[in-house]
């Protein structure tokens, strides 16, 4: 044990005392007023969750007791427990029944609890209303509430909209609730393999196919509004550019030039597409319209580029680049058409996503012989691996909300989607058709699976 | 003794058969030789150049399966994320356009392949290039471009399944096919 009034050390430790008191004193002096209460720091790898009491819903005064409240509370706990920031606390742990409107905080606190939410239903032949709230159990207030009215078969629909009614009072922001994730499937067929895209709802349920082309199809990709997704097909030996609505239809031929036709991404707010093509002799990505206009050049590496990302606000554009040896990330700024390397470090990177927070930029880089996902911010800084070991991590695609990342990983043999928060906790599987899945694409706000 | 006379009786008598042979081969071929008409020695005749002329065309037909083999066969491979040509390679590009030259109506597929590690959207592209080059030096031998059609199935189809680096380098391929 060292001596704290050793000779020498005295002054030492008295010093980093006195800073760590002023350290302290300047921290309080500058903390936020009190009803502000930060639940989730967004600028820190996020390391704690919530600790949430969800009890059983119970009937409103008046109304028998029903199956949707069983069914209710666990759609609405899967839903808050996939985002991956939430405790769910054990039911059997809780002292009672809570008392919407007359909550007793003490009580939800001594089981640990500092977010609760209590839903009542009632259920008329077959109508249903849903009242859900809120609370702080460590302010003592309620958050927010909500009611719905509907029939039974709304019960999901519900519930998500809760889910992403917590989201927005704790995050500030909607989350998944609401959204979809297209991928593609491998199988095989007498012919070989075929690959189409699919979609399923934003926890892997409600899995349909949306291709049938009966060939390979990649690169799924949304607009802005969810209505459209633009994919490669192999038409006539070689790779061009569709558009499909996901209102119906079969598809759009859009970009059938000689060579490879690449990646189409939709601009944001645009029906215009950046589309990696080959037919100059070298690859390069160009701006489209629907028609299959050349409307722009966008780069002229000499080499090969390929998989485009736009910025939320479509002035910059990330995407793969060989042009200094070795595919890497580069940023192109669209106002003066600079482009600045944003990879380093990594032998291969590839398959670039900018958040739609715009706060960082997801990709693959390769790690000691595999792909793992990473997240880096625009200007270069704060470089985070998010997987590791065997089975790895490509294709990264952000939630609408920035808060999780959908990936392509092969921890089982065969590959598989994934979904993580953006800080690589709370791993899930999606998927779990035959054959592997690849290449997600997360939908914007506001898509939902039709039954 | 005995010996020595039986060989020259051997020899004798052989080379009798021999001369009698030639000499009745051609009693038969002079015009207007004894025991053969005009028509019958000319349908003879016809029927000795058609049996050499079906000998020379079977000989022909094996050997031209057997080139056309080889091209579609023997694709050429290339080092991982690469799309030069190796010696090896530039070597079988040259069999292979001088037997485009010998067969001046055949066009050509060359498809471009790469092994499954890189990413999928990367790998379209090289196979496209690794296609492209391969066009490129059969063009330069004097191929005419309307001959070749170059495609890429990146990392799509590959030739051996696994992800042993035999696999890789199997995988990583030009594949050249008759139209």
């Amino acid at each position: 044990m060292s001596n704290l009034f050793g000779r020498g050390a005295m002054p030492k430790k008295l010093l980093s005392l006195l800073l760590s008191l002023a350290c302290l004193w300047g921290l309080l002096a500058l903390a936020p007023p009190a009803q502000a209460r930060v639940y989730i720091d967004v600028t820190r790898p996020f390391s704690r969750r919530l600790p949430l009491a969800l009890p059983q819903f119970l009937p409103l005064p008046g109304s028998p007791a029903d199956p949707v409240g069983t069914d209710g509370a666990r759609i609405l706990g899967d839903d808050l427990a996939f985002t991956g920031i939430f405790d769910l606390l054990d039911p059997k742990s809780f002292l009672g029944p809570p008392q919407p409107g007359n909550i007793n905080y003490k009580k939800w606190s001594r089981v640990g609890a500092e977010l609760l939410i209590t839903c009542s239903y009632s259920v008329q032949d077959k109508l249903l209303t849903l009242e859900c709230r809120l609370y702080d159990v460590v302010e003592g207030r309620l958050l927010t509430g909500r009611r719905y009215d509907g029939v039974r078969a709304d019960l999901p629909a519900m519930m998500h909209r809760f889910a992403d009614e917590v989201m927005l009072a704790i995050t500030g922001r909607r989350s998944v609730f609401s959204t979809m994730i297209a991928f593609v499937n491998a199988r095989r067929s007498p012919e070989g393999v075929i690959k189409e895209i699919y979609l399923m709802s934003f926890d892997g349920s409600r899995v349909k196919r949306l291709t049938h082309r009966q060939n390979i199809t990649l690169y799924p990709s949304w607009s802005s509004d969810g209505k459209l997704i633009a994919y490669s097909s192999y038409r006539k030996r070689r790779p061009a550019v569709y558009v499909q609505a996901l209102a119906g239809g079969s598809g759009r031929l859009v970009v059938d030039k000689p060579g490879v036709n690449l990646t189409p991404v939709f601009v944001p707010g645009s029906t215009n597409l950046a589309v990696s093509m080959s037919y100059t002799g070298k690859t390069n990505i160009f701006l489209v319209d629907l028609a299959g206009r050349i409307l722009k050049r966008l780069t002229n590496g000499w080499g090969i580029e390929v998989a485009p990302s736009f910025s939320p606000d479509g002035k910059r554009m990330a995407f793969v680049s060989d042009r200094g040896g070795s595919p890497q990330i580069y940023i192109l700024d669209l106002r003066d058409g600079s482009v600045r390397r944003l990879s380093f470090g990594f032998k291969y990177c590839a398959a670039p996503d900018w958040s739609p927070r715009g706060d960082r930029i997801a990709f693959q880089a390769q790690v000691k012989g595999t792909f793992q996902v990473a997240t880096i911010k625009p200007d270069g800084t704060d470089l985070q691996v998010l997987t590791r070991g065997y089975g790895g991590g490509e294709d990264p695609s952000w939630s609408p909300d920035g808060r999780l990342i959908a990936y392509t990983g092969r921890r089982t043999g065969s590959y598989q989607i994934y979904v993580m928060t953006a800080n690589g906790d709370s791993i899930r599987r999606l998927t779990s058709l035959p054959g592997d899945s690849t290449q997600p694409a997360w939908s914007p706000r506001g898509i939902t699976a039709r039954d | 003794m005995k010996k020595g006379f039986y060989l020259m009786m051997c020899v004798m008598l052989l080379a009798g058969l021999t001369l009698a042979v030639g000499c009745a081969k051609e009693k038969v071929a002079a015009p207007g030789g004894s025991g053969l008409s005009a028509e019958e020695q000319a349908r003879l005749k016809a029927e000795q150049e058609r049996r050499l002329r079906e000998a020379r065309l079977r000989e022909q037909q094996m050997s031209a399966a057997r080139l056309r083999e080889m091209f579609v066969n023997q694709d050429i491979h290339f080092d991982y994320d690469r799309y030069d040509l190796s010696a090896e390679a530039k070597q079988i590009l040259t069999d292979k356009a001088a037997y485009l030259k010998d067969h001046p109506q055949v066009k050509v597929i060359i498809e471009g392949h790469c092994d499954e590690r890189g990413s999928n959207a990367y790998n379209m592209a090289l196979g496209e290039k690794r296609a492209r080059a391969a066009a490129a030096y059969l063009e330069a031998m004097g191929i005419d471009p309307n001959r070749l059609e170059t495609v890429s199935y990146g990392e799509e189809k590959p030739l051996v399944l696994g992800q042993t680096e035999e696999a890789y380098a199997a995988n990583r391929r030009a594949h050249f096919v008759i139209k």
